[in-house]
């Protein structure tokens, strides 16, 4: 069925579903919500599908979108007390929730315990995989350009300024965590029906701070940023696997240095305009 | 400048306490429907507290606000919008990275006739290609108007951030009046401003009244003030100490005593 070898064909798949976890934490970002719940919306979003597929006959499409509509309602349920918090505040309370997603899989003998879930039928491919990353890039790019793009880029700035103009903070913010969680339970959905092999140990914190590394990384203000941030930190320890042993030392220094590079990450509104590039080409000639 | 005898907002005791001390102490407070009505009052009079108030941006110790016949208690600043309530900030709060008309199309979000999740499916998700979101179009020329009419039609497309100062203000305005208010607070709207900047924004609230918006102004520069005011009510210490017409005002020896002799050339 593919063409490509089956490393290759591994390092894409594991590329977009890291590229469909950051876009989840990216919608609440854009509002100013950084948030460490994400592998925990992923979890939901693996557990809830793959039981929905298992146990229950359901066609792939379908588990994806009961997965992440399971996640969706506990974004919701995390969205509205993180209403009233902010900061470094916000971070823990995710975390916590984190933790406790964790430790209830790791403790709920129907999807396994401790034992992990197994016997997940392999769905996940290129070909339902990539058409869904392109709507999600089409949504974001549509969002960004939209009204409710707008609000939520005035909230991200001044948030009392954004209520003080009429917006409803309470509607757009949950809307951002429950939305991102629903995206989040997508990438769950796609990951454990390809590792066939789920346990909660997968989703935990290392996992939502995979999630923010991704969207810091290649830059939190437009859209492109999450995809490139996720694509680089799948391929480059593939990619440096010549320097052998050192490769993880030599990704880690690349991170620490691009972050020194450009701080609000690799990629932002004036590198992705067209003004930028033009600017760039006449100079390079002018010289 | 219509005068009518009805009040379009109602303030009755209010007090706002900042720790110890009462910021506004007891106030009670009529503007008129259709007029201009300034608060003057020196530094720390509790002026900006009550704008604040008013829009929701702080809640009160205590007091009854009533705009148009509806009780203010219990609503949110973008549900006091909804109801046509505008504001500008003494300390300007634009979204700096966002673009001038960005600035004033997010703040058009009250009148917008589709719901959120309207919003959400027709604009984003279920738009075909290439076709221009419904609302888009008609609030990006809505803004366009609105900044032709405070003068900053050549600034559209700028960041809200790199702008002079006076123009800052220039964009509050514009956010404040794109939603179509009926009521518009307006914290020192010419602060900072050179003479010609004045004069000029003097002019536009006289044109944001003659188009029926009532407007509560807040200003230092009392030649503006008598200029333009149908009613002045003077604050000291969080109280009203005199209200009336500004000839008036200007021959009250309590507000001369307290505020207009003294104060004379500061701020
Ligand atoms: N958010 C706040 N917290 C604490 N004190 C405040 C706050 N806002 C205003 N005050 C105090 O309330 C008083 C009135 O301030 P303000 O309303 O800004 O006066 P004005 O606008 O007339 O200069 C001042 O003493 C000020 O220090
Ligand atoms: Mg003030």
């Amino acid at each position: 069925m593919t063409v490509i070898s089956p490393f290759l064909n591994t390092i894409l798949i594991f590329g977009g579903i890291n590229a469909i976890l950051a876009f989840s934490l990216y919608l609440p970002l854009s509002c100013g919500q950084l948030s460490l719940a994400q592998g925990g919306f992923m979890a939901i979003g693996a557990y809830s599908s793959a039981v929905l597929t298992k146990n229950f006959g359901v066609p792939f499409g379908l588990a994806l979108l009961g997965g992440g509509s399971v996640a969706c309602v506990f974004g919701y349920l995390v969205g509205f007390p993180a209403l009233r918090i902010k900061g470094i505040y916000l971070l823990l309370m995710t975390l916590g929730f984190n933790e406790i997603i964790r430790v209830f899989f790791l403790n709920f003998s129907y999807t396994g315990g401790v034992g992990g879930f197994g016997g997940i039928k392999p769905m996940t491919n290129l070909y339902n995989l990539y058409p869904v990353l392109f709507l999600l890039l089409v949504f974001y790019y549509r969002f960004h350009n939209s009204h409710l793009g707008r609000a939520m880029r005035a909230i991200n700035q001044d948030q009392d300024a954004a209520e003080a103009r009429g917006l409803p903070l309470t509607r757009l913010k949950t809307f951002a965590f429950g939305g991102g969680a629903f995206i989040a339970g997508l990438a769950g959905g796609y990951y454990a029906h390809f590792v066939q092999f789920i346990e909660s140990e997968n989703f935990g914190f290392m996992t939502s701070l995979d999630a923010m590394v991704y969207v810091l990384l290649g830059g939190s203000q437009i859209f492109w940023g999450p995809l490139l941030g996720a694509y680089l930190v799948t391929t480059l320890p593939e990619i440096f696997r010549v320097f052998q042993k050192f490769r993880y030392e030599i990704f880690g220094a690349s991170l620490v240095l691009m972050m020194i590079l450009r701080p609000r990450g690799l990629l932002d509104e004036e590198v992705c305009s067209v003004a930028w590039w033009k600017e760039l080409i006449l100079r390079r000639r002018a010289q | 400048m219509v005068t009518c005898a009805e009040p379009v907002l109602n303030v009755q005791k209010a007090v706002k306490r900042f720790g110890g001390s009462d910021a506004i102490a007891l106030l009670d407070l009529e503007v008129m429907k259709g007029t201009i009505h300034s608060i003057i009052g020196p530094n720390g009079s509790g002026k900006t507290t009550l704008i604040n108030l008013i829009s929701g941006f702080l809640p009160p110790t205590s007091g009854r606000f009533v705009f148009d016949g509806v009780n203010l208690e219990r609503l949110r600043p973008d549900q006091r919008v909804a109801l046509g309530i505008g504001r500008t900030f003494q300390n300007i709060r634009l979204f700096g990275d966002l673009s001038v008309v960005e600035n004033v199309m997010v703040a058009r979000h009250a009148r917008m006739k589709t719901s959120f999740w309207q919003l959400l499916f027709k604009d984003v998700l279920l738009r075909m290609p290439f076709q221009v979101a419904a609302q888009e179009q008609a609030v990006r020329k809505k803004a366009r108007e609105i900044l032709d009419f405070v003068g900053l039609g050549h600034r559209q497309s700028a960041n809200a951030g790199s702008l002079p100062y006076g123009e800052q203000r220039l964009l509050e305005l514009a956010q404040a009046m794109v939603f179509e208010p009926r009521l518009m607070l307006l914290d020192e709207p010419v602060a900072g401003m050179n003479p010609t900047e004045k004069e000029s924004v003097k002019v536009l609230i006289r044109k944001i009244s003659q188009m029926g918006i009532t407007v509560l102004l807040i200003e230092h520069d009392m030649k503006v003030v008598m200029d333009i005011s149908d009613r002045v009510s003077v604050l000291n210490f969080g109280v009203k100490i005199a209200e009336g017409r500004p000839a008036d005002i200007q021959k009250d020896s309590v507000v001369i005593e307290a505020y207009l002799g003294k104060e004379e050339g500061q701020c």
